[in-house]
């Protein structure tokens, strides 16, 4: 390797290739032929010995093959025990060179034996077999044994071991020469031819020995490897070449800069001392490179940064890092000039600090810049601090580079804890997932993003809303540095808002209308009320007066509401109207309040729509004149109208008025029978049927009980004939009320204005007199006023004043009118009427002041009058001897029927000492018909105390006969109207008869009355009456009269 | 094949046809002809038989394969044996050697061929003739031993033992 790295250098002198080839193959032959020649001895005796013993078997076993081809001879022969069969054979194996002796024996008998001369018998080299039967292989007949001749063996061996030997070394010397030869040839060869190769090539060149050297062997990678060197090897001569003008270029470049560079630059050694200086350092400090060179600073320089960068140096080779220190030079800090000294050790390339760069530098632009920033920055800081809102900034990547005062407080985190961190870092520390949240799009430079969030606060429980804006930063390209935030806590603001638009609401909500105005009543705020109630917009009603939404009012007298609201704060409540966009009026009640609000007085008006409330109190107001059952107009409210009715008529054309007063026939009847329930039913059906009849305009109403006014206006009188008409027959017709039919008629008075009244209660008075007259004539017909009416009015009048006094005088007097019985002719009692002898007009008819006396209330007095009378001259009678049979008394069914008219009647009749058999009482169908309990148990009383019951004009009335059962009714008596018309009328003779047979039927007694002619009694006789009373038989009697009457009735009886 | 496919009754029926009647008469010649062999391979065995005064009443197989193969020509009971063979390719003869030692006649041949060539002993003597001259010597010579097919012997023969196949 080393004559070859030799070559490599280029020292073809010392290639030791010329001899060593030679010796090389020399000495790979010669080495191979010894060592194979060497080997092939080894390997001849080692198979003298292997084949020795291997051969000395092989000739054992030609001898046992030998004796195998001869077996079954010798089987056969010792079968049969041939002894020349046996001779022949041992001569014949005797012929091979290797036997040495053949002995053949069948059983004890031997065959044959024979040995070859000079044969020694060796036992180890015999062959011994047993020979068996050839037809029975397992029957053994006999045994053969050949001896081997060994020594023939062994000289047979030893031959073919020396062959063997031979063999081998002959091949082994002819490989050696062989392999010597190839050598030569393969390898010499070549490698000689690359060594001459090598050798031409020149210092630096590029080899091309591969091209030589083809194919796959060592010796062409070994070409290849070479020409690799070679080129390796000239490349790296060009690189190195290359890198020494590299270095040598920068050099000089370096040289310039370090010569230019606005910078100080020196290079000391380890001791500090000067080994360079550039230019710069040389004119600052004077001196030239070669007068520094070698020194330290202190020793050319007294200033005390000499001595501080001395110790820097020093520092620096310590440590063996970059050392740094700023040097301020200068009066003061605004003229001063700071140089910044950077020591920075060099080392060589083993990292052996060899030297050390100084560079110095003058920064005092930066520094001054630098104190602005920072004082700038601290002035901003100082702001930003005491802003209560939270700020912070943000770099680009979301990490926090400053936070404020507000912000640390806020989410309890120092300005330490956020700087450097993100929100992801902080969160679960109570920051702001929020911040997270609302991270802006840094897309849109320069917008701020406002967004809202709730936050919990860093001390837990408060919620907090936070109005975050967010701005992204730009730096002077453009490109973003960063987000600027700002939050501020708007939680109290939002509240107040909300509390004022929830306030806003509620105020809206109300239905009052309230207005905010100043004190010149120009409205600064109205509700949505106000707005509905007005039907103006808004925007409209804002910086109207009160005086343009109320126009009732005027200047003055705003102005002293205003002084009154100012003085005392506040108004009671009054009421005006609000005039509305469309005109509408609205009564309202209005409040005002005076309020305070910053020096400023407002004017709070609250106005309240009153128009429900007004109709409530005209509601109210209708109440009190109208009929709370039927909702027709009362009395105060008819007169009202006709009060207004006439007032207006003269400027009427039809100056007319009409008052008709209806009364109900037989209502009380139905009241008093049916309930009154059913009365008031039957009142609001008769209510609606007059209305029904009436004209828009015209007026019903009711004055009670079962009175009604018709009030009629622009009327003519045939229109009111019809319309009265029109009246009796709607009112007549059926009711069904309750399930029943009920039958009502209508009495009708009429009376105009002016003629029949000039006021109202005068026309009142005199409708109500027509109506008596009508009913009086006749019921169910209508009649006008007349001063005929009138007159009987008056009469009537006089007649109730002077009953009173006939009451007081004992103007009164009774007449009997007998009862006969009619096919006796004698007397069955008596009726008694009563008689009013009037001092100035005479005898008046009951008829005419009976209805009277029901009237004022004197019938009872009355009634009780007649009763005495009648028992006192039944008493009379009797005392006389007579019998004046059953006296009847009338009763009206306006007197006291109750339980009191038993206890009278007794008391009545046990003063004269009479018995009820004297007395009979006659009620009229209306009191039968009465559903008074207490009436029914009186009669029922009176029946027990003998007194028997009449019913009087019995079929003019309604009588269910069912009623005859209630009461203890004893007789009827036949109204006289039916009598009357016996002669001429079917009808009425029919009902006469049915009547009759009824009572009969019902066990009752029956009495006709008005019985005038002598055909009516034969009719009466005929049908079975069996009693009656009329002028046929005698007129009413005085007392005396009637006592005479008795008396001649006496006699024939008698 | 179609008749023998078919599987409807009527199509059976053809067995009593021409046909029919060949086929059954294929079959009893068949039949014959099977009854034939069996009647040839059935035939007698190989018996060995001695003269009737010879006073060796039986034989064992091993004496017999002695006497005629040369290794002693004695009877057991000392007197001397003379066995006598049958003349050329006699089908006795084979039969007999087939039986005895399971050997081929000429495997039997290659034997004396041996001994004859270099040694003494002699093969059994052969007896010219057919059957009636073999049996005659038998009955003549004294001590003689022979085979014989067994069966319809004469009465001065005495079968010392019997070779089944």
């Amino acid at each position: 390797m080393r004559a070859w790295l030799g070559c490599l250098r280029r020292d073809s002198s010392t290639c030791p290739f010329k001899s060593l080839y030679g010796g090389l193959v020399m000495k790979v032959a010669g080495s191979m032929l010894a060592v194979g020649m060497i080997l092939a001895l080894v390997f001849a005796m080692l198979s003298a010995f292997l084949i020795h013993d291997r051969e000395t078997q092989r000739q054992i076993d030609r001898v046992a093959e030998l004796l195998s081809t001869v077996e079954s001879t010798i089987s056969i022969a010792c079968f049969t025990g041939d002894r020349a069969l046996a001779e022949e054979l041992i001569r014949g194996l005797l012929t091979n060179r290797l036997v040495a002796g053949v002995s053949i024996t069948a059983g004890a008998d031997i065959l044959g034996s024979s040995y070859r001369e000079g044969h020694e018998v060796r036992m180890a080299h015999a062959v011994q077999r047993m020979v068996t039967s050839p037809f029975d292989p397992t029957s053994v007949v006999g045994e053969v044994r050949l001896e081997v001749d060994y020594g023939y063996v062994q000289s047979l061996v030893r031959e073919q071991v020396r062959v063997n030997v031979a063999v081998l070394l002959t091949e082994a010397l002819v490989f050696g020469l062989l392999l010597a030869w190839i050598m030569m040839r393969v390898v010499v060869r070549p490698i000689q031819r690359l060594a001459q190769g090598i050798d031409d090539v020149p210092v630096g060149g590029r080899g091309h020995l591969s091209l030589e050297h083809r194919g796959k062997d060592e010796l062409a990678r070994l070409a290849s490897s070479f020409d690799m060197l070679l080129e390796r090897t000239a490349d790296l001569l060009e690189t190195e070449h290359a890198m020494r003008e590299t270095i040598a270029h920068n050099e000089r470049q370096l040289h310039t800069l370090t010569e230019n560079i606005p910078l100080l630059i020196s290079r000391h050694d380890r001791q500090g001392r000067v080994i360079y200086v550039n230019s710069k350092l040389e004119a600052l400090l004077g001196f030239s490179l070669a007068v520094v060179r070698g020194k330290r600073p202190s020793d050319f320089s007294g200033h005390w940064v000499a001595e501080k960068l001395e110790k820097k140096i020093f520092l620096a080779t310590q440590n063996g890092a970059m050392e740094e220190f700023e040097a301020e030079f200068g009066p003061d800090s605004q003229r001063s000039m700071w140089m910044n000294f950077q020591i920075i050790p060099e080392r060589d390339a083993h990292g052996l600090l060899t030297t050390l760069l100084v560079i110095a530098r003058d920064v005092t632009a930066e520094r001054r810049a630098e104190r602005y920033l920072i004082e700038t920055r601290n002035r901003l800081h100082g702001v930003l601090q005491g802003i209560p809102d939270l700020i912070w900034l943000k770099d680009q990547y979301g990490v926090y580079q400053s936070c404020n005062h507000a912000f640390e407080k806020f989410f309890g985190l120092s300005e330490a804890d956020v700087v450097g961190r993100s929100d992801a870092d902080l969160s679960g520390r109570g920051v702001v997932d929020l911040l997270h949240h609302v991270e802006p799009s840094y897309a849109g430079s320069g917008s701020v993003e406002i967004s809202e969030i709730w936050v919990d606060t860093a001390g837990g429980g408060r919620r907090v809303l936070l109005e975050v804006r967010q701005l992204v930063i730009n730096d002077a390209d453009g490109g973003v540095l960063g987000v600027l935030g700002m939050a501020r806590d708007i939680t109290e603001k939002r509240r107040s808002e909300r509390r004022l638009q929830i306030l806003e609401k509620a105020i809206n909500a109300s239905k009052d209308s309230i207005f905010v105005s100043d004190l010149s009543t120009r409205f600064v705020y109205v509700n949505d009320g106000a707005i509905r109630s007005l039907g103006y917009a808004r925007e409209e009603l804002m910086g109207k007066t009160v005086l343009e939404i109320n126009p009732s009012m005027d200047e003055e007298k705003v102005r002293d509401l205003m002084r009154l609201l100012v003085s005392q704060g506040y108004l009671d409540a009054f009421e005006t109207t609000h005039h509305g966009k469309d005109g509408r009026v609205v009564p309202v009640e209005v409040t005002k309040t005076l309020v305070e609000f910053e020096g400023e007085s407002f004017t709070v008006s609250v106005a309240r729509d009153i128009t429900e409330r007004r109709a409530a109190e005209e509601r109210i107001v209708q109440l009190g004149k109208h009929d709370a059952l039927t909702g027709l107009p009362n009395r105060k409210l008819l007169k009202e109208r006709i009060q207004q009715a006439i007032e207006r008529s003269h400027l009427s054309e039809n100056p007319f008025l009409v008052v008709i007063f209806i009364d109900l026939d037989n209502f009380k009847v139905v009241n008093d029978t049916l309930g009154h329930a059913v009365g008031d039913e039957l009142l609001k059906q008769v209510a609606q049927r007059m209305q029904s009849v009436l004209r828009v305009g015209d007026m019903v109403a009711r004055l009670g009980g079962d009175e009604f006014v018709v009030f009629l206006q622009k009327i003519y009188e045939d229109q009111v004939h019809t319309l009265a008409e029109r009246l009796i027959k709607n009112v007549s017709m059926v009711y069904e009320v309750d399930g029943r039919q009920i039958y009502t008629g209508a009495s009708v008075g009429i009376a105009v204005y002016p003629r029949d009244g000039a006021t109202v209660d005068d026309l009142l008075r005199n409708a109500d007199t027509a109506m008596y007259a009508a009913k009086s004539q006749g019921r169910n017909c209508h009649r006008f006023f007349s001063s005929s009416m009138k007159i009987a009015m008056e009469e009537w009048a006089e007649i109730s004043h002077d009953l009173h006094l006939a009451v007081a005088r004992g103007e009164f007097e009774i007449h009997y009118q007998p009862k006969v019985a009619l096919h006796e002719r004698v007397g069955a009692g008596f009726e008694a009427l009563i008689r009013w002898h009037h001092p100035e007009k005479g005898l008046v008819s009951p008829a005419r002041f009976i209805p009277v006396a029901e009237k004022n209330g004197l019938i009872g007095e009355i009634g009780s009058w007649v009763l005495e009378e009648a028992c006192r001259q039944v008493r009379v009678w009797k005392d006389m001897g007579l019998q004046p049979g059953r006296v009847a008394v009338n009763l009206s069914g306006k007197q006291d029927l109750g339980a009191d008219l038993p206890v009278k009647v007794q008391e009545i009749l046990s003063r004269y000492a009479l018995g009820g058999e004297c007395l009979e009482l006659e009620i009229t169908e209306s009191i039968m018909m009465m559903d008074a309990e207490e009436s029914i148990s009186a009669f029922w009383r009176l029946r027990e105390m003998g007194v028997t019951v009449a019913v009087d004009d019995f079929g003019t009335g309604y009588s269910s006969l069912s009623y005859l059962k209630r009461l203890p009714v004893d007789c009827l008596k036949i109204d006289r109207s039916f009598v009357m018309d016996i002669d001429n009328d079917y009808q009425d003779r029919e009902i006469i008869r049915a009547i009759v047979a009824m009572s009969k039927a019902l066990g009752l007694g029956v009495v006709a009355e008005g019985v005038e002619t002598q055909s009516q009694l034969s009719y009466l006789k005929s049908i079975g009456c069996v009693e009656g009373q009329g002028y046929l038989f005698s007129k009413p009697l005085p007392a005396d009269a009637a006592t005479k009457w008795l008396e001649q009735q006496v006699m024939p009886t008698a | 094949m179609e008749e023998g496919d078919s599987v409807l009754p009527f199509r059976g029926f053809p067995v009593l046809s021409m046909d029919g009647v060949m086929n059954m008469k294929a079959l009893f010649l068949a039949l014959l002809v099977l009854l034939a062999l069996g009647a040839s391979s059935g035939h007698a065995e190989i018996v060995v038989v001695a003269g009737a005064d010879n006073e060796t009443r039986a034989l064992s197989r091993e004496d017999v394969i002695n006497i005629f193969m040369g290794r002693y020509r004695r009877f057991p009971n000392g007197q001397e044996a003379v066995p006598l063979e049958r003349e050329g390719d006699a089908p006795e003869r084979r039969r007999f050697y087939q039986s005895l030692l399971n050997k081929r006649l000429e495997e039997i041949h290659a034997y004396w061929a041996r001994l004859r060539f270099s040694g003494r002993t002699e093969p059994p003597r052969v007896i010219p003739g057919g059957r009636d001259a073999y049996l005659r010597a038998i009955t003549e010579t004294p001590g003689a031993i022979g085979y014989v097919e067994g069966g319809d012997l004469p009465r001065d023969l005495r079968v010392l033992l019997s070779l089944p196949e």
